[in-house]
């Protein structure tokens, strides 16, 4: 089980933060270190993976390459597919080039195609 | 004629398709060995079709699958474009993927109901590319 905690600080400028953040993620027990400035920005698709594990996420303002996603910014993060359709409705109209994404390990396996609709 | 580039990765890959649902992105399995279209209906709901919560689903229809027959709910979409070519009236199956517990990194299986009688569809596994040549 992880828990989440947010820390807000007085001073945004304040020159004692990065050493603090840098800090915290020096710690073998922290998970993830997670600023404001990394939400709702462009990222690559490898930080979104890394900030959101296991995670479907629905990205806007996406760069693509083909079918390949190379990054975007994070409107909306739940474990839970369904939840991402039932929230996520609103948001795709708000935002441009919004896409979904899974963001943990799919299962490995081999397919079979076969699907034909009954007289 | 269109030309479409895909990747076969690995042994147990797929090919790999955009497709569009009101200008929504998603990405669909082409499965010559599937005669319907299928698509999750978390994407469908996702992308803004006006369709009913899965469990409110009435019209379905039998479906042999890999691992037997199933009654699949069916739904009509208004604005569904792959590979170039834009259909206004075209039913698919729907169902929660996650529901039956599929995940994948696609969101549906493009059928054959979707080439037939309108298109001839070359695939190129060597050089991995398709050609589609839409029928006049």
């Amino acid at each position: 089980m992880t828990a989440t905690f947010s820390v807000e600080f007085k001073d945004a400028e304040h020159d004692q933060i990065k050493i603090w953040l840098d800090y915290l993620k020096s710690l073998d027990f922290i998970k993830v270190v997670k600023t404001q400035d990394e939400t709702k920005t462009y990222l690559s698709i490898e930080r979104i993976k890394e900030l959101y594990p296991n995670q479907w996420v629905l990205l806007a303002d996406t760069q693509t390459e083909g079918i390949h996603i190379l990054g975007g910014s994070v409107i909306l993060n739940t474990p839970d597919k369904h939840q991402l359709a039932l929230k996520g409705r609103d948001l795709v109209k708000q935002y441009t080039q919004v896409r979904h994404l899974y963001t943990g390990e799919l299962p490995h396996r081999k397919h079979i195609g076969l699907l034909v609709r009954q007289k | 004629m269109r030309k479409f580039d895909f990747q076969l990765a690995d042994e147990d890959a797929l090919i790999l398709v955009e497709a569009y649902i009101n200008d929504y992105p998603l990405i669909l399995a082409l499965d010559t060995a599937a005669s319907q279209t299928v698509i999750d209906w978390n994407v469908l709901f996702l992308a803004g079709c006006p369709i009913p919560l899965e469990k409110d689903l009435k019209n379905t229809v039998p479906v042999e699958t890999a691992s037997g027959i199933m009654d699949v709910p069916i739904y009509e979409m208004n604005d569904f474009s792959v590979l170039g070519i834009h259909k206004t009236s075209f039913p698919v199956l729907t169902y929660d993927f996650l529901a039956k517990g599929l995940i994948s990194s696609y969101d549906g299986v493009l059928g054959i109901d979707f080439f037939r009688k309108q298109c001839v569809l070359t695939i190129d596994f060597v050089a991995e590319k398709l050609w589609l040549v839409p029928k006049k």
